[in-house]
């Protein structure tokens, strides 16, 4: 009841906070207006202005229109956007005066560069995602060891994690790999370094994060909750270097100009195998490293060829301890991603350009770990591998209030697993160990499976009116094994009710090929591999309707932002694991709930208040329950305050209801594995009698809330040339001891019981980043 | 106006939170443990009530339940009723009559007991044999730079309807001029050869043969035993209804 009313009070000073700025920010002078194309003179939406003087700023409105408050004095403000002559203009303005400015920018001559942009320029008219985020929000969130591309997201209503370290993304009550993270549209399949801890994507070769909570536009396919879209920086004629240096890892990036191209170059490696060796072999023995690299090569004004390459590998030592008698250990056990992709643009004219692009993106696990001791063998032998390989077309054609994409895409999945592990150190961490795979696999194990996957889409984006847009898209997959054609419509109405308020409706359907049978919690605290399978039949294909309606706000009061939106998701033919025969069941269920972020970008003070309501739930065989990925509220509050100009505090709090779990409601003894201590001369004739939990109702029962506050501190300033970006962040600033899982493996003896395992600390977090 | 949209979103909030989840399931009343061979001596089947978290005792025939009524039935309606027996060791039940079960051949259990009922089916696996090494075979000693040890290359037939394969090595070692004990490994495997280092401890005993077995077991049986399954190919109760077909060979240690 004590730390009920601390948390309160904790609230209700934030609320403070923000309250005593939004009055503070009143007394201020403010400048506001519109941008125009300066040929058509047509409003245009999301144009930065950026204040160079304070270094604020703020972006226009879909109808062109911005406003911010500003301090007396002088300012040069800077207007641009992509595809746009920037614009910069001296400002003076008075003690509480408000003055109004009207820019007009020059569309700048066809480049390769802006061709994907003539395209955004509609699309942006058209409410297309719920949050886009930038590189700047990656630093203001503080995170575990360093800015975290896939874990930012977790800041986000909408989005939700099991634990404090896991990297997977829960979308409005789906399962983590119902989401496809994706690099420059390729899928990665693999997409973090140790369990989840870290993401394999570095977050200095990123632009900008485009993420669809639900109702993601048909021009992605194969995933039924979400995308989050990680797109790189793009072809640019100038140098720049940037240097990180951390307290896990150290990584360097590299733009360049390149025979007549554009070379983006990134590596990456941790600390963590060499403090190991300084340990003397009593840290951790774990390595992981990831390189990135992209050749742009414009062929000439119309034509831009671009060869991307990533491979990202996670290394755990085995063994590097103890005695045995011999060792077999190399290559040590390994993970990552392997991808190669290659894409040719042609521009026609300023409206019509054409996309071709391959790629083979691969996630792959191996190990051939052999030891002999005390006369007994222990091996882990694993071959995981998950192939996809791609080529895709698609067109773009922009006209006014009008932009249309066609495409189609022809995808070959092959999947091939193979394991037999038989040690008695890795059954110590992990019981059973290859349960990280999969939930109840089996030891030895091998899959092999393939599809072709043939799809066509249209998205068309049309402007009706002023106030009437609508999106309309529609999606034909075709899949081979099935023999079996999918068509899959969405389409989303956005209607503004006045200048600042907007509603939309939108309604997608969606289906999966590639699934999990990942449903327990336990084993999401380190799953070096997820394997997915591909449906067998019809009856496995999981399929999904989602519905959505939202509300926006902008400049309701203090140029914040308000999203409200409601969804439903009508779900079909979910995985589900149990722990009785059968053990894989396709249930049907359903999930809804509303995310609303209010947030503010300007002033000293800035940041979003956040809130989720997820329900998620599945039909089972006997009753409706809760899935392990439900968590019902979701509360996310980000605060930043700029002091000394460049520097910036940055506090984020978060709360979360516990997910479910199964209960062990009583236990019975039974045969428990094979005994060394049996009658030999009767092969089985005396079973080791052993504790099993009596699991109860599934999911019934949930972990306690989770809470905790971080905070970051993050700055720049200029050294020798180089832009120096120091930060500081501390996780988990009150020691909040927040849950994990539910430890039931605890069935040799008569002791079963419900053990929440929690364990959350407070992590410090030093690093710098150098900019060239 | 402003107002007015937070109240709307409010209510929807308030009226989104009402999951109405009314789930429950009556749990299992009891275990079993059965696993039927072709072994006629190592017929077992074991049945205990469930117990609360609370209770502590952990001798198991403290939970056993003795007035159980078992039955075994194959497809041609052949018979087997079980009885009691009382050990110290564990209370168990057996086939009135040593009974060998038929390897391919599906048997149905079925349990009636004061706790509830159970049943189930298992198929047992196919007959198999072991091709190396022969009964009786000798083995040299291979010395190593710090071990001696013996390289065993067993082989067996493919066994149809087995998920897998047990395979049981035992010695005899003595223990301080005690009467010898024996030490026993064994190994998982999917496959039908399995090569095995047999380590040479001091106290090896060179007149008692090194007793290999190979038991080839169904899923049910791997399901329980392996993946935590609780209740593998049985209804109504947990625990599992497992098959097994079991094939030995002994082999020698020549003393150098």
């Amino acid at each position: 009841m004590k730390q009920l009313r601390i948390y309160f009070l904790f609230i209700l000073s934030l609320l403070a906070t923000i309250s005593s700025t939004i009055i503070s920010q009143d007394k201020k002078s403010t400048v506001k207006g519109y941008v125009l194309d300066a040929t058509t003179k047509e409003k245009l939406s999301y144009v930065s202005i950026f204040d160079s003087t304070t270094f604020k700023g703020t972006s226009t409105s879909k109808r062109g229109y911005f406003s911010f408050a500003l301090s007396s004095g002088a300012h040069l403000l800077r207007v641009s956007l992509l595809g746009y002559k920037p614009v910069t203009k001296k400002i003076f303005v008075k003690h509480n005066e408000t003055i109004e400015i009207i820019f007009n920018l020059t569309p700048l001559p066809i480049e390769i560069e802006a061709v994907t942009i003539q395209g955004e320029k509609i699309k942006k008219n058209i409410r297309e995602r719920t949050y886009d985020l930038s590189v700047a929000d990656l630093r203001e969130i503080p995170q575990v060891f360093e800015p975290d591309p896939i874990r930012v997201v977790q800041a986000l209503p909408g989005v939700t994690a099991a634990n404090d370290f896991s990297g997977a993304l829960y979308l409005r009550g789906g399962n983590f790999d119902e989401t496809m993270i994706a690099i420059d549209n390729v899928p990665l399949y693999n997409p973090n370094h140790l369990g989840g801890m870290f993401s394999s994507v570095n977050s200095d070769i990123i632009a900008n994060e485009e993420l669809y909570l639900s109702n993601y536009p048909q021009k992605f396919g194969g995933f039924l909750s979400g995308i989050l879209n990680i797109q790189t920086k793009k072809f640019s004629n100038k140098f720049s270097a940037v240097a990180s240096v951390g307290i896990s890892s150290a990584k360097i990036t590299v733009k360049t100009p390149l025979f007549k191209g554009s070379l983006l170059a990134s590596y990456r490696r941790t600390y963590l195998d060499l403090v190991n060796l300084f340990l003397k072999d009593e840290g951790f023995p774990y390595s992981f490293n990831d390189l990135f690299l992209k050749y742009s090569y414009p062929l000439n004004k119309k034509n831009l060829i671009e060869v991307t390459g990533f491979y990202s590998q996670d290394k755990y030592i085995l063994f590097t301890r103890g005695d045995y008698d011999y060792l077999d250990a190399d290559p040590y056990p390994s993970w990552g991603n392997k991808l190669i992709k290659a894409s040719f643009l042609h521009l026609f004219n300023k409206n019509i350009s054409l996309n071709f692009n391959c790629f083979v993106s691969n996630a792959y696990m191996n190990s051939n770990f052999l030891m002999k001791r005390y006369g007994q063998t222990e091996y882990a032998n694993v071959v995981n591998s998950i192939t996809d390989i791609t080529a895709k077309i698609n067109a773009e054609i922009t006209f006014t209030g009008n932009s249309l994409m066609l495409g189609a895409e022809v995808k070959n999945l092959f999947l091939k697993y193979f394991w037999d592990i038989n040690s008695n150190e890795l059954y110590d961490l992990i019981y059973p160990v290859q349960d990280v795979f999969f939930d109840y696999a089996p030891n030895p194990y091998r899959y092999e499976s393939s599809e072709n996957i043939i799809s066509f889409f249209i998205l068309d984006q049309l402007l009706i009116s002023k106030l009437f847009s609508i999106q309309v898209g529609f999606r034909s997959t075709y899949l081979r094994h099935l023999n079996k054609n999918y068509l899959l419509p969405s389409f989303k109405i956005s209607f503004s009710l006045s200048e600042k308020i907007e509603i939309a409706f939108g309604y997608g359907r969606y289906i999966q090929y590639l699934n999990s049978f990942k449903e327990r919690k336990s084993e999401n605290l380190f799953a070096p591999f997820t394997t997915f399978f591909l449906p067998q039949k019809e009856s496995q294909l999981s399929k999904s309707n989602h519905f959505i309606l939202g509300v926006y706000a902008e400049n309701l009061f203090l140029n914040s932002k308000l999203s409200v939106e409601l969804y439903y998701k009508l779900r079909q033919n979910l995985t589900a694991s149990y722990n009785y025969t059968p053990i894989y069941r396709n249930e049907d269920g359903y999930a809804y709930g509303m995310d609303i972020l209010f947030k503010k970008n300007i002033g000293k003070i800035t940041g979003w208040i956040g809130y989720s309501l997820i329900l998620s739930i599945k039909e089972g065989e006997y009753y409706n329950y809760f899935t392990v990925y439900d968590r019902t509220n979701n509360f996310k509050i980000l605060i930043g305050y700029q002091f000394f100009k460049k520097w910036r505090i940055n506090a984020f709090w978060t709360y979360a209801t516990g997910t479910p779990y199964t209960p062990i409601t009583g236990k019975f003894i039974s045969a428990n594995d094979y005994s060394n201590d049996r009658d030999p001369n009767i092969f089985i004739y005396n079973p080791s009698l052993n504790w099993r939990g009596l699991e109860g109702t599934k999911n019934s029962m949930r972990l306690s809330d989770s809470h905790r506050l971080d905070i970051g501190i993050t700055g720049s300033f200029i050294w020798g040339g180089f832009i120096v970006k120091p930060y500081l962040q501390i996780l988990n600033v009150y020691n909040s001891s927040n849950p994990y899982f539910i430890d039931n493996k605890s069935f040799y003896d008569s002791n079963v019981k419900n053990k929440e395992i929690r364990g959350s600390t407070i992590i410090p977090t030093i690093g710098v980043t150098f900019e060239y | 106006m402003n107002i007015r949209i937070i109240q709307i979103i409010l209510m929807i909030a308030l009226f989104y939170g009402c999951e109405p989840i009314t789930n429950s399931i009556e749990p299992e009343k009891f275990s079993v443990a059965a696993l039927i061979t072709n072994n006629a001596a190592s017929q077992r089947i074991q049945i205990f009530r469930t117990a609360s978290l609370n209770e502590q005792n952990d001798d198991p025939n403290y939970y056993f339940i003795e007035s159980a009524k078992i039955t075994v039935e194959a497809d041609d309606t052949s018979e087997v009723f079980y009885v009691m027996v009382s050990s110290a060791n564990g209370n168990y039940y057996r086939p009135s009559e040593p009974t060998e079960y038929e390897p391919n051949k599906k048997y149905t259990l079925n349990i009636i007991t004061d706790f509830g009922n159970a049943s189930g089916s298992t198929t047992l696996p196919g007959q198999y044999s072991i091709t190396e090494p022969n009964e009786n075979d000798a083995y040299k000693i291979i010395y190593d730079q710090y071990i001696k040890y013996v390289e065993i290359n067993l082989k067996w037939t493919e066994s149809n309807n087995s998920y897998g394969y047990i395979i049981n090595l035992s010695y005899a070692v003595n223990q301080n001029g005690e009467k010898p004990t024996y030490v026993t490994f064994a190994y998982l495997t999917k496959k039908t050869a399995y090569d095995i280092n047999v380590q040479i401890p001091d106290n090896f005993v060179f007149n008692k043969p090194i007793i290999i077995s190979i038991m080839a077991f169904d899923i049910n049986y791997y399901n329980h035993l392996f993946r935590n399954i609780s209740n593998a190919g049985l209804e109504g109760a947990v625990g599992y209804l497992g098959s097994a077909v079991i094939k030995s060979v002994n082999v020698f240690v020549e003393e150098q």
